[in-house]
């Protein structure tokens, strides 16, 4: 989709979600955008199946090595049959190779968005940008977080609860029913997740910064604003934070003083040999 | 700059009602696949709309499919297929708890006419995998079917239609309070297949 000249991007182009929870925590939030960031490789081809299938592919595969490496040790193997498990180790080791670079990547990127969570709980902007650069994209997702209560999980404990998979399964829906993917073309490109943050947020290893971050404007993102049941009120609410030295609040910050942010971990779309013609 | 533009193929009223046809058949397997209502190890991978596709191998549902679809085929012949629902039921209750819906338009000029249309088969089959892409990751945006589930298929008609003795008449199999999502379409420029499914909320969906 094309802006037409001119055409700013206002408050207005955001679809709001209204989730019945109190608050948005952190676990949820991170699980969101895990859920979407899943979605979008897999409706714009980048990956061959669902995350979850593949992931599921990837360890089914990781476990038959081991087997196969324990049979092949054992000395007493007939030799046809160890034809066929060097056959077989073969073709596993080629799937692990395929997936591999995919899965550490997308390990790396959910243990990046964990540890940001982790220390700004009241992370408020994220975003899904799909193409060769970030600041050429072919498709953008911005995700914007309204907090109610800030609430910042124990750490470690991002366990996905029945309400993060409820609002996960909603926005999915949302970009269902706005046209997300209809236009996908075959090819691989790549994905990169951006967070806004305060400017002291420091996170070499996974996080770098880039100020003035703006992709071109000839590309309409997919916006989600994601709405919890109490809405903070400055005058009567509270914050709970974990008490940590590290804690940062985008709330104390002016938007000034919030810069993007993006994740080292860039997913490379996977090659596949599909072709829209029938076989 | 190379042109984007696709080669267009004739595409035929026989030729639209093939592909539209074939399309609900393996989307049927799909949807029984992704939703569970058969074991994944009654199904077998082929590749198909350049995806990999699974098909039932279990023979009673096999030869419903294919029935269905032959017949299904027919009727966009005659032009008088209007609409076609997979229903998923509680085997425990028969309440309904998802109906795939897919409505068709047909191009009237090319009933009464016998015209042909152009459109790029690249093109259709773009649109079809898209369909496809939606049904296979419907784990991610509909709710878990934790029970034991059955199907039913349900295809609305013009009345006066030939109907084999195979098919009965039926109640809609409506769905209380139902949540929809709107899925992509697809267009041969003769049928014009719009998806939508509608299920049951689960308590924990938000609406």
């Amino acid at each position: 989709m094309e802006a037409m000249e001119g055409e700013g991007r206002s408050e207005m182009e955001y679809t709001e979600i209204e989730t019945t929870a109190e608050c948005l925590d952190s676990s949820v939030i991170f699980h969101v955008v895990t859920d979407i960031l899943g979605f979008v490789l897999f409706m714009h081809q980048q990956i061959p199946s669902i995350l979850q299938d593949i992931s599921l592919e990837f360890d089914g595969l990781q476990t038959e090595y081991k087997e196969l490496e324990i049979v092949l040790a054992q000395a007493e193997v007939k030799a046809s049959l160890r034809r066929q498990h060097a056959g077989r180790m073969k073709e596993v080791k080629q799937g692990i190779k395929r997936l591999e670079k995919v899965m550490k990547t997308v390990s790396g990127l959910r243990t990046a968005l964990q540890l940001m969570i982790s220390e700004i709980p009241d992370i408020q902007r994220v975003m899904l940008v799909l193409g060769t650069s970030p600041i050429r994209p072919q498709h953008v997702y911005e995700m914007c977080f309204s907090h109610g209560k800030i609430i910042s999980i124990g750490a470690g404990d991002f366990a996905k609860s029945k309400a993060a998979e409820g609002l996960s399964r909603k926005a999915i829906r949302t970009l269902i029913s706005k046209g997300a993917g209809s236009d996908s073309h075959a090819g691989p490109t790549k994905l990169f997740l951006l967070v806004k943050a305060p400017t002291s947020f420091n996170m070499p290893l996974h996080f770098l910064p880039k100020r003035d971050f703006r992709y071109s404007k000839k590309i309409v993102p997919f916006r989600l604003r994601f709405k919890c049941k109490a809405q903070f009120k400055e005058t009567e609410g509270q914050i709970f934070v974990a008490q940590t030295a590290d804690s940062i609040s985008s709330k104390d910050c002016t938007p000034n003083d919030l810069i993007w942010f993006q994740c080292r971990h860039v997913v490379k779309g996977l090659v596949t040999k599909t072709s829209p013609t029938e076989d | 700059m190379a042109s984007r533009t696709a080669t267009k193929d004739i595409i035929t009223l026989r030729g639209s009602s093939a592909i539209v046809s074939e399309f609900f058949g393996y989307a049927a397997n799909s949807i029984l696949y992704n939703r569970g209502v058969y074991p994944e190890e009654t199904f077998a991978k082929v590749k198909k709309y350049g995806l990999p596709m699974l098909l039932t191998q279990d023979e009673g549902v096999k030869t419903f499919i294919a029935n269905l679809t032959a017949q299904l085929s027919k009727w966009l012949e005659s032009g008088k297929l209007q609409r076609v629902v997979l229903v998923i039921m509680s085997k425990a209750t028969n309440e309904v708890l998802e109906r795939w819906n897919f409505s068709i338009e047909t191009d009237n000029e090319v009933l009464e006419k016998g015209v042909a249309r152009e459109k790029s088969d690249k093109e259709i089959m773009r649109e079809i995998q898209a369909i496809m892409r939606q049904i296979a990751s419907s784990i991610t945006y509909l709710p878990c079917l934790d029970e034991p589930c059955v199907f039913d298929v349900l295809a609305y008609t013009d009345k006066d239609v030939s109907v084999p003795f195979t098919w009965i008449e039926s109640d809609p199999k409506l769905i209380d309070n139902p949540q929809m999502v709107k899925l992509h379409s697809f267009n041969t420029k003769i049928h014009k297949v719009d998806t939508l499914v509608s299920y049951k909320n689960d308590e924990w969906d938000e609406q």
